[in-house]
């Protein structure tokens, strides 16, 4: 009975280990690919890597509130780094980020002009000479 | 390609450190091991480059000349024969098999997706990497951009840039390969550590629990240190049963603590807890000797550990800075505490991906196979305990951390489970009998 019992409880774990490994490879086989969405935003900010300081600060602002959108500061600074990123407009350099296209007349008044332009939402600025 | 080159220096480095320090232990696990503790290495040479200005290959050489020395003076212990493969062997073997080809796959398939890696691997991790490929490196430590962690330690982005510096290339291929070397040498040290403990079918099922655990092979794909820090956990639990694995067992530990915060805390329990455990077992006598090889194998990165984390870093978010009063409110906040303490055994029995949760079936294998009359109790006592002060410890940092709660354990309970993973399978297969018995 006792070896009986024993042979049971074996099988019971073959059995259970090999639905185990058909959940498993199920799973990870059926796995749906997701596109990446981090990549095209990395590539945007790349392109401003030639033109800014290689490290020191610049500054990060936009007509958005950054922190709900956090993660655009935080890709630039990941693809800039070791250049500091600071949430203000009180540098040398800045990179400006903005969704409402008439922001950009404000820019005179803060100081700032145009260095380039890349694409309509991302711009790099640069501090007027007084 | 280049990086594959590049992770030569590193291998070496790693298997002459294996082979010093963990003279004796069974040669799969020494393989397993050397990886992760050569990219520790190359870790901690560049972070001596930048801080002392003397480069990292002659720190590289020191410890590839020491550990070589060590080497050809002791000599290579004799190999031991591995016992002849039965029926059950192969099938296990290939179910092992199948399941690390999906393993495989899915951490392609991750990879692709998320090449920069998750959030976290890329707002800390790969970043700190960036800093450290350059003389500018504690500008990370800014106060600017305190939500890249500078306190975080420094194992995973020193290695990274460190293969950096020896390719010539700074590219996504060396966080992919550290973060793939990581995974499969966990899964690699578990089934090592417990074939040579309990025979070659029992320890190829206990890597395939582990395998067969989906969100552990996404979390590895990510990038971030969690899995790293599993592999070294589950190295300074499984070490010590080996008598040759408690100088090793002590590097580890330090390494974890230079991989994550979590790896302070296992530090700060681990020893007292083996140190009372021996003692216990052994007397005062007997538990001396192990417990000098362990502190002396834990010191000397111990002490780069703690230069770096408080002489240079900013303190810590979730606790460092902050009022006393505030941790002591939050603390004492029976809300937070209960809904810690139930997420936590929720967190357990979903965790791994699969429509049940792995550790129930872990739990209902080892309730089949029945418990073991002669296991090392001390290795499972010991193990156990540093798990469940672990994990009492995540509570209480999780409890008093200044964010939202929800958000916390929305996003952390399962990676910090995750962490002591690798170490439960192991215990619980040092617990159980196996599938029959070993020659």
């Amino acid at each position: 009975m006792t070896s009986r019992w024993q042979v049971a409880r074996q099988f019971g774990a073959a059995a259970l280990v090999i639905c185990l490994v058909c959940m498993a490879s199920w799973k990870e086989f059926s796995a749906p690919i997701a596109p990446d969405t981090v990549s095209p935003t990395i590539e945007d900010y790349a392109e401003l890597k030639s033109s800014l300081p290689s490290h020191g600060v610049a500054c990060y602002f936009s007509d958005k509130d950054v922190e709900s959108q956090a993660a655009l500061w935080y890709l630039a600074e990941y693809t800039l780094a070791p250049l500091v990123l600071r949430v203000g407009s009180d540098c040398g350099w800045a990179i400006g980020r903005f969704e409402n296209p008439r922001t950009v007349d404000t820019l005179d008044s803060i100081g700032f002009r145009i260095e380039r332009a890349y694409g309509p939402q991302l711009l790099l600025l640069r501090r007027k000479q007084p | 390609m280049i990086v594959l080159l590049g992770l030569l220096w590193p291998a070496l480095l790693g298997v002459l450190l294996a082979r010093s320090l963990g003279r004796g232990l069974p040669a799969p696990m020494q393989v397993f091991l050397s990886l992760p503790l050569g990219l520790g290495a190359i870790s901690c040479s560049l972070f001596v480059q930048l801080e002392t200005g003397l480069p990292a290959l002659v720190f590289e050489l020191l410890v590839a000349l020491a550990a070589g020395a060590v080497c050809w003076r002791v000599g290579t212990p004799p190999c031991v024969k591995p016992a002849i493969k039965g029926s059950l062997d192969i099938w296990i073997g290939v179910g092992l098999a199948v399941t690390l080809a999906a393993s495989l796959y899915r951490f392609r398939i991750v990879i692709f997706e998320a090449p920069q890696g998750a959030w976290d691997a890329w707002q800390i991790w790969n970043m700190h990497a960036r800093f450290l490929a350059t003389p500018y490196w504690r500008d990370m430590f800014s106060s600017e951009i305190p939500w890249t962690h500078g306190d975080y330690p420094l194992l995973l982005p020193g290695s990274i840039a460190r293969l950096w510096s020896l390719t010539g290339r700074q590219d996504l291929d060396a966080s992919h390969l550290v973060a793939f070397l990581f995974t499969f040498a966990t899964i690699g040290l578990l089934g090592s550590a417990v074939s040579a403990l309990k025979g070659r079918a029992h320890g190829m099922l206990a890597a395939l629990f582990l395998a067969a655990t989906p969100f552990f092979i996404v979390q590895g794909a990510s990038q971030c240190a969690d899995i790293p820090l599993s592999f070294f956990l589950l190295a300074v639990v499984a070490l010590p049963a080996f008598e040759e694995g408690v100088l090793l067992a002590g590097l580890c530990a330090a390494m974890a603590a230079w991989t994550k915060n979590e790896g302070l805390l296992l530090v700060a329990v681990v020893a007292p807890i083996r140190t009372l455990a021996l003692c216990l077992s052994r007397g005062v006598r007997g538990a001396s000797a192990p417990t000098v090889r362990f502190l002396a194998g834990l010191a000397p990165l111990l002490a780069i550990v703690l230069f770096m984390r408080f002489a240079l870093a900013p303190p810590n978010d979730h606790i460092g800075g902050r009022p006393l009063a505030a941790l002591v409110s939050q603390a004492t906040d029976f809300q937070r505490w209960k809904l810690v303490l139930l997420a936590v055994p929720r967190g357990i029995r979903r965790l791994g991906g699969l429509p049940v949760g792995v550790p129930v079936l872990l739990l209902i294998y080892g309730v089949l196979a029945g418990l073991e009359a002669k296991c090392d109790r001390l290795t499972l006592w010991t193990g156990s305990a540093t798990l469940a002060a672990l994990l009492a410890g995540y509570c209480v940092v999780c409890v008093v951390q200044p964010r939202d709660i929800y958000w916390q354990i929305d996003t952390a309970l399962y990676r910090l489970l995750m962490q002591l993973w690798p170490a439960a399978i192991f215990l619980v297969f040092i617990a159980v009998r196996p599938l029959r018995p070993t020659a």
